[in-house]
């Protein structure tokens, strides 16, 4: 599957809830308990993505932003955007017309490849129950 | 060396990771590293940062944040997190790793030229390990990993078989400081049980045993020192087997008090049914000169060498455990033999400096790798 540039997309789903934390984004599907993150230009792109910018205009905006070319971000945002979908995490939406200049970026930054990190283990590593063989633990009061 | 242990629990919290970890900081501010922490408060109501010795205390609300799914507290505690680890700037990160609090640790690594060490204490046979876990990224992206038995390195190297260059064992050690036998009497013999009271400790084929050897020999007591789900069923099972009598449900104890019990028991057996990441009870056992029965599971065969330390039997055999049990009653010289050898073993394979020792020369490697 391909992407076509000029669709955008939008976060799906009544189960999905994010947050930007200092351009990183971390997504949590609230039935699953699927993490998942997205640092550095995966993060900005999320930014993008919630904003309905279509995927050029969102490879453009990593390009400005980030020590990267044009073709190279347009690529890697098109693989972003396919595995958000295969997690279902965006659906398409209708092209919106293109929005207003980004901020002007003075200094470009480092450039990492954007990536979906995802933990699909959370629920099974919140329940490991250490056996703690040995010292037995003390009965503690309830947190105030 | 800047020193940043990542522990789901610590001081003042008690349990056997929490209280290793605690002694290990130490012992390394007093061999002059620089050490903090970043912990959880557990359910204990503790303050979010304190310095205790001389060793700066961090504490997020991560379980809450996870199991709440709480994005506001998530944010909140990722972002102090970044901030500590800005200014604090730790060589190394060493991650005792027995929660997904470890994923606040990985969020807020990128482009830090720190050191990962992972010491997985716990066993994790059976853990979902595949793509997009953080079990695995945990194990793969780690600079280096730490199993505390060469059973538990053969299971994490079995989840994640690329790491096994990068994966050694560091025993355990117990810092309790070495003490003797307090009085342990074979004339009215206790047998001794500490842990969790829950199935999986196979406490329950102690008081099955029991019968058989109480024919042998009247006098002997079992005590079982802890609490847990499994209690009332094992309090039901004396009565049914008619033992209830000589069989003292001690409850929780102090771990303070545990080497006092430990050294009036003619033997401490450890029936445990599941794989032991290692077997702290029976180390304790062989720090206060006791011998040792031990299911062969895990890394118990590693701490409890059979007919050295100790005797071992298989998994879930109340009949061997019989056996062993009069083996010991009836021979005190084979009893004292095993729990001298014991003492032995844990002053020099065992011992806390060494310990101590093995820690400093991995922080060392990885440092200068």
């Amino acid at each position: 599957m391909t992407i076509d540039s000029s669709s955008c997309y939008r976060p799906c789903g009544e189960n999905l809830a994010s947050t930007i934390i200092d351009g990183d984004a971390v997504l949590v599907n609230l039935a699953t308990g699927v993490y998942y993150s997205l640092d550095g230009a995966a993060g900005a792109a999320w930014e993008m993505i919630e904003k309905g910018r279509s995927v050029a205009a969102i490879a453009q905006l990593l390009s400005a932003r980030y020590e990267t070319t044009a073709e190279q971000a347009l690529a890697d945002v098109g693989n972003l955007v396919l595995r958000l979908l295969d997690e279902n995490l965006i659906a398409q939406v209708e092209t919106q017309p293109p929005a207003g200049a980004e901020p002007v970026v003075e200094q470009r930054l480092p450039y990492r490849t954007p990536e979906l990190a995802m933990y699909t283990d959370m629920a099974d590593l919140l329940a490991l129950d250490p056996p703690m063989p040995g010292l037995v633990t003390a009965p503690t009061p309830e947190r105030k | 060396m800047k020193i940043l242990f990542w522990t789901e629990l610590y001081w003042p919290h008690i349990g056997g990771i929490e209280v290793r970890s605690h002694r290990l900081a130490v012992a390394l501010k007093a061999r002059d590293h620089e050490v903090a922490v970043i912990t959880s408060h557990g359910n204990l109501p503790l303050s979010d940062r304190e310095c205790h010795e001389g060793i700066e205390v961090r504490r997020y609300p991560f379980q809450e944040a996870l199991s709440a799914k709480r994005l506001d507290l998530l944010a909140a505690a990722r972002k102090a997190v970044q901030e500590f680890k800005r200014d604090f700037r730790p060589d190394l990160v060493h991650v005792f790793f027995t929660d997904p609090g470890v994923m606040f640790h990985w969020m807020t690594h990128s482009g830090s030229a720190a050191r990962t060490i992972i010491t997985v204490p716990i066993g994790l046979r059976g853990s979902q390990c595949g793509d997009g876990t953080l079990l695995r990224q945990t194990l793969t992206q780690a600079d280096w990993v730490v199993a505390i038995s060469q059973a538990m390195r053969s299971d994490v190297i079995s989840l994640a078989p690329e790491i096994e260059g990068r994966c050694s064992v560091i025993y355990n050690s117990l810092d309790i400081g070495i003490r003797s036998n307090c009085g342990a009497s074979f004339d009215t013999p206790t047998l001794l049980c500490v842990g969790r009271v829950v199935r999986e400790k196979g406490f329950d084929l102690a008081i099955q045993a029991l019968p058989e050897i109480l024919r042998a020999r009247p006098e002997t007591r079992l005590l079982i020192a802890g609490d847990g789900p499994a209690r009332p069923e094992l309090e039901a099972q004396a009565i049914a087997l008619g033992v209830a009598g000589r069989v003292t449900f001690a409850g929780w104890v102090d771990p303070a008090e545990i080497p006092g019990l430990i050294g009036r028991a003619a033997v401490v057996v450890v029936p445990s049914r599941w794989r032991e990441a290692f077997g702290n009870v029976a180390l304790q056992a062989m720090q206060m000169r006791r011998p040792v029965i031990a299911t062969a599971t895990g890394g118990l065969p590693e701490v409890v060498l059979h007919e050295v330390t100790g005797l071992l039997i298989p998994v879930d055999d109340a009949t061997a455990l019989v056996s062993a049990t009069l083996r010991l009653l009836k021979n005190r010289e084979l009893a004292e033999r095993l729990g001298s050898a014991g003492k032995r073993i844990a002053e020099t394979r065992f011992a806390f400096d060494a310990y101590v020792d093995e820690h400093e020369r991995l922080y060392a490697r990885m440092k200068n790798q």
